[in-house]
């Protein structure tokens, strides 16, 4: 059950990660920090469903393909922030 | 399909590691150096995971390097509040 | 958050708007002296800056609504006069607080986002301040 309890908390972390890049936006807007805090809501995401897919799911259903998708999508969004807004 | 989307979000960590790194040496803050640092740890987990093909508890320790990545950023935000505002 | 003491409106009115002292000279000269028109180059006699940044200035309040603008032979001349009356009533506490709390105004203009590296670490830095 060792696995399962780093998920879960891979999905605490990563949840708490994107809370933290959120609240510092909506102090002090800058844009990079909405990229940022997008790529881990995103990261947030594909983490819970980390969790759920490999714990909580019968081995029959099998996310990683969308879990993967949320991952890219949430890295694109960072790039897009690193490149462009920083000046 | 996951491969090719592990590859990615590979390659998506490594260049936010680099545009970090540059943050880094360009401001000399330690903030930047632990933020590169993380994602850093994201990409090799990637490579990593993608190496190994062993069973699903192995693959739970290779995941722990995805916390230890995320646990990194929160030190690294906890750290820029404790040295305290009030510029 | 604390507002210290400017209500949410001014606040987010001074932070999406208001990007520079010269600006918000600008526009409470104007509010002052609503009754004339006045050219950039006229403003600038009083304020002392440059003429041209004044021009920018005037440009943007305009788009904003403020001001109404007429051609003179001096050129284009702009006069206060908002477009709604809660436009109206913003500037009215922009007076305000510029004349009784200066330093915070000051302050909330400079805090604008700023738009480089440093300040993404900055912005970690989160204010505790209930």
């Amino acid at each position: 059950m060792v696995a399962g309890t780093v998920y879960l908390l891979c999905a605490f972390t990563s949840i708490a990660c994107a809370i933290v890049l959120l609240r510092a936006y909506s102090q002090n807007r800058m844009a990079l920090l909405l990229w940022s805090g997008l790529c881990f809501v995103g990261l947030a995401l594909n983490n819970s469903m980390l969790f759920i897919d490999l714990i909580l799911l019968p081995s029959s259903i099998d996310l990683s393909i969308p879990r993967g998708i949320t991952g890219l999508v949430a890295l694109c969004l960072l790039i897009y922030g690193l490149v462009w807004e920083i000046k | 399909m996951s491969e090719f989307l592990s590859g990615a979000i590979m390659m998506g960590c490594l260049v936010s590691g680099l545009f970090f790194l540059r943050f880094w040496k360009e401001t000399r803050d330690r903030f930047f150096a632990i933020f590169a640092a993380s994602f850093w740890v994201l990409a090799l987990e990637r490579f990593v995971l993608q190496m190994v093909d062993n069973g699903d508890d192995f693959k739970g320790y290779v995941y722990l390097m995805r916390l230890v990545a995320f646990a990194l950023i929160l030190a690294a935000i906890a750290e820029k509040n404790r040295k305290k505002t009030a510029l | 958050m604390s507002s210290n003491g400017f209500s949410e409106d001014l606040k987010r009115f001074i932070i999406q708007h208001i990007d520079s002292v010269e600006k918000l000279e600008v526009i409470l000269f104007l509010f002052k002296h609503a009754d004339t028109a006045w050219t950039a180059a006229a403003i600038s006699e009083k304020i002392r800056t440059n003429p041209d940044s004044i021009a920018y200035r005037l440009v943007d309040l305009h788009r904003l609504g403020l001001l109404e603008t007429s051609s003179e032979d001096q050129g284009t001349s702009y006069r206060f006069r908002p477009e709604s009356p809660n436009l109206d009533a913003l500037i009215v506490a922009l007076a305000k607080a510029y004349a009784e709390r200066r330093v915070s105004l000051i302050n909330l203009i400079f805090s604008k986002p700023i738009e480089n590296v440093k300040g993404f670490a900055e912005a970690f830095r989160l204010r505790k301040d209930e």
